[in-house]
């Protein structure tokens, strides 16, 4: 209601003549929320008693009797002169919109009462428009009946409404998004926290609602499928041959429809992950002001502060390798031949043995490191001439540990050790397996204390 | 998600550090539809993506196009540090001090350092604090703005005040007090603008979009008339690691008051 009050106020402000752009809004007196508070319950009652199949005039007396239970001091008197008020024709203008280009004014009165007020029975009456204004504000989003709009989709192409197809998709994907953009208002919102339970005992019928929106979705473009939808829709072509509509348009919009109901539900199993998870206090509205003049009065070490500002996202991906690091002379450089290996995709038995191969060897290796940086070639290489430079499970051949992993913890934690491209490839042979790819450089760098 | 494409994906990811299945206001990055769809076909894959970052101290953020206001469709994901993570060793800030460090190059670094400060505090006050948005609102990035006049008025406002304030402090603030006032006007203005170019290519501020044209290599004028705005990356390393840090910074300790001064 709060939204429509600025329509009115500007159909109703004067604008100063003279161009300066001084707008003056009509003045709220007293009483204005009380008045309009009165004059919503008063056609939620007979909206109410519309709704249960009574249009009929209500007495003021019998509503009266309604409104005094919930609020002190309305007397008969203040709902009378709402009721007139509400009663009484007013003057709207508008613009003709047969006259545009041109902006040519009419004026009405006929649809602006919203009841009709008896005055000698004390009596009122809904009318059409007062039906109509509470039915808008009823409109509210409303969530859990989000699977009805897109079912408005599946009833169009049903009832061969081809032409109304793209409106009510266009209108139901408009909603999705608005909903998806609320929920991100929520997540954000610094009384997030607070709004937990009420998301959270309300989950099952919001899970519903978005599965019902899904199949409803997918029923639309499964109608698309039909040879009774193929029908009614030539049928319609024939009916209406100035539309250049196509069944592959009509199925995109569904598709459409499908694509957002599932952003939607992406996003909302998100938010309930976040909702469960332990969640921080949130940081709400910094003052930065405050904070740039407190970081001159009270301000940190430099190193701090370098930390700071560097952690706040302005990092790059450094160069890691540079090829002038190593002796290039003796890497392969010939073309990737065809070949085909098959990883465990899984990855958990290969993990497995890779921690022990690390467990076993990880010391030989850094050892090894410490006498320069090597490619993966080579280290493979040395490690197939000599037999005990490694120690291998049994079974498990140099080949089987080929894969990714990260288990940084295995190297102990006085040691970093850096891998990046040297530009080469490789070729490596194992049994009857041959490995190929890009050779990757292996580096000791500073050994670190903890921190590494 | 084989290990071959995680490859892929990392290898994008830690190079553009975002990749959108519908890039919205801006040309798609080669091989960006094919890495985005990597991400987005397989939630399982996703997840093992994100544990194969763990180690490195990144995660993977997800973002609903739509549930960000940013279009009627497609999904961004956003490789981001995590805040209770260490660093990887390819994370490197150390090009960010070079390129910010005075033209003549003889400052020490603790002036840089001093300064830069001063003004990312300013430039989040613009992004933040002035809109009344809080740091865990992310989708704010995309309404922020910051006008480089804007911001070096309010720079010199500030280091005029400073200079007002009178005695100089002893000790630590005293030293930090005078690596600012000793600034001029056109000092200031200088060293806004290699931040502002800095804070471009680090990817945390982007000339603003507002109509929806590209902009891709406009010149400094047009920059000067549009604006900046924050970077989605930027947004959302904001909201997960100004906690971290929050411990050791005056002020941020909790929730405070929106306004401050203008």
């Amino acid at each position: 209601m709060a939204a429509f009050t600025r329509l009115f106020d500007l159909h109703g402000t004067r604008r100063d003549a003279d161009g300066d752009g001084v707008i003056k809004p009509p003045a709220v007196p007293e009483g204005a929320g009380t008045r309009l508070w009165t004059a919503l319950q008063l056609l939620a009652q007979l909206y109410g008693r519309a709704l249960e199949g009574s249009t009929g005039r209500v007495p003021l007396e019998a509503l009266l009797a309604d409104l005094q239970a919930s609020a002190q001091g309305m007397t008969q008197a203040d709902l009378e002169f709402c009721a007139a008020f509400l009663a009484a024709e007013r003057e709207v203008r508008y613009v003709d919109p047969s006259s545009l280009p041109a902006l040519e004014e009419r004026e009405t009165r006929a649809p602006t009462p919203l009841v009709r007020f008896y005055k000698r029975e004390q009596e009122v009456k809904l009318t059409e428009n007062g039906r109509l204004v509470m039915r808008v504000l009823s409109l509210q989003r409303d969530w859990l009946l989000g699977d009805k709009d897109v079912e408005r989709v599946v009833a169009a192409i049903d009832r061969g409404l081809f032409e109304e197809v793209p409106r009510i998709c266009a209108e139901v994907i408009g909603e999705l998004r608005a909903l998806n953009e609320h929920l991100t208002e929520i997540e954000e919102s610094p009384t997030f926290e607070a709004q937990r339970a009420a998301f959270e005992r309300r989950e099952p019928q919001y899970r519903e609602m978005l599965r019902r929106s899904e199949e409803a979705a997918r029923q639309a473009i499964g109608r698309f499928g039909d040879a009774s939808t193929a029908e009614r829709f030539a049928a319609w072509q024939a009916e209406n041959p100035d539309h250049d509509l196509t069944l592959s348009d009509l199925l995109s919009h569904a598709e459409n429809v499908l694509r957002a109901v599932e952003s939607l539900s992406r996003h909302w199993l998100r938010f309930l992950r976040e909702l469960q998870s332990r969640r921080r206090r949130p940081l709400g509205v910094v003052d930065f002001g405050a904070l740039a003049d407190a970081l001159v009065d009270d301000a940190p070490e430099t190193d701090f502060l370098r930390n700071l500002i560097a952690s706040m996202g302005p990092w790059r991906r450094t160069h890691l390798f540079s090829p002038a690091l190593l002796d290039t002379a003796d890497l392969d450089e010939r073309a990737p031949e065809q070949g085909a290996v098959e990883f465990d995709q899984t990855g958990t038995v290969a993990a497995e043995e890779f921690r022990t191969f690390l467990g076993r060897n990880g010391a030989r290796i850094v050892e090894r490191l410490r006498r320069g940086p090597l490619t993966l070639s080579v280290l493979l290489a040395e490690a197939q001439a000599d037999e005990d430079a490694f120690e291998l499970a049994d079974g498990v051949g140099l080949a089987d540990l080929f894969g990714v992993f990260t288990i940084p913890d295995e190297m102990g934690e006085d040691v970093a050790v850096r891998v990046g491209l040297s530009g080469a490839r490789f070729r490596f042979l194992d049994g009857d397996r041959l490995l190929h790819g890009d050779d990757p450089v292996i580096q000791l760098c500073e050994e670190v204390s903890g921190d590494a | 998600m084989t290990p071959e494409e995680m490859g892929r994906v990392f290898a994008f990811l830690s190079k553009h550090k975002l990749a959108s299945t519908d890039p919205v206001d801006r040309p798609r990055q080669p091989r960006e539809r094919e890495i985005a769809d990597l991400l987005a076909r397989d939630p399982v894959g996703l997840k093992e993506f994100d544990e194969f970052l763990a180690p490195q101290g990144m995660a993977i953020h997800e973002f609903e196009q739509a549930g960000l206001g940013l279009g009627p469709r497609g999904r961004v994901f956003v490789l981001a540090r995590a805040a209770d993570r260490e660093d990887a060793h390819w994370v490197d800030d150390g090009w960010l001090w070079d390129g910010l460090v005075d033209g003549r190059r003889r400052e020490p670094l603790t002036h840089t350092i001093v300064w830069t400060a001063q003004l990312w505090a300013i430039m989040n006050w613009f992004f933040y604090t002035r809109e009344g948005r809080t740091v865990e609102a992310v989708s704010g990035f995309k309404d922020s703005r910051l006008s480089p006049t804007e911001f070096i008025g309010e720079t010199k406002r500030r280091i005029e005040a400073l200079r007002a304030r009178g005695a100089p402090a002893d000790g630590w603030a005293g030293k930090v007090r005078a690596i600012l006032v000793v600034a001029d006007a056109t000092a200031i203005e200088t060293r806004i603008r290699r931040f502002l170019m800095v804070m471009e290519q680090a990817g945390m501020i982007e000339p603003r979009r507002g109509t929806g044209e590209h902009i891709e290599k406009s010149s400094q004028g047009i920059r000067e008339a549009i604006g900046y705005r924050q970077t989605l990356n930027a947004a959302v390393e904001m909201k997960l690691n100004l906690h971290r840090q929050a411990v050791g910074l005056p002020l941020i300790d909790g929730p405070a008051e929106a306004g401050g001064e203008g």
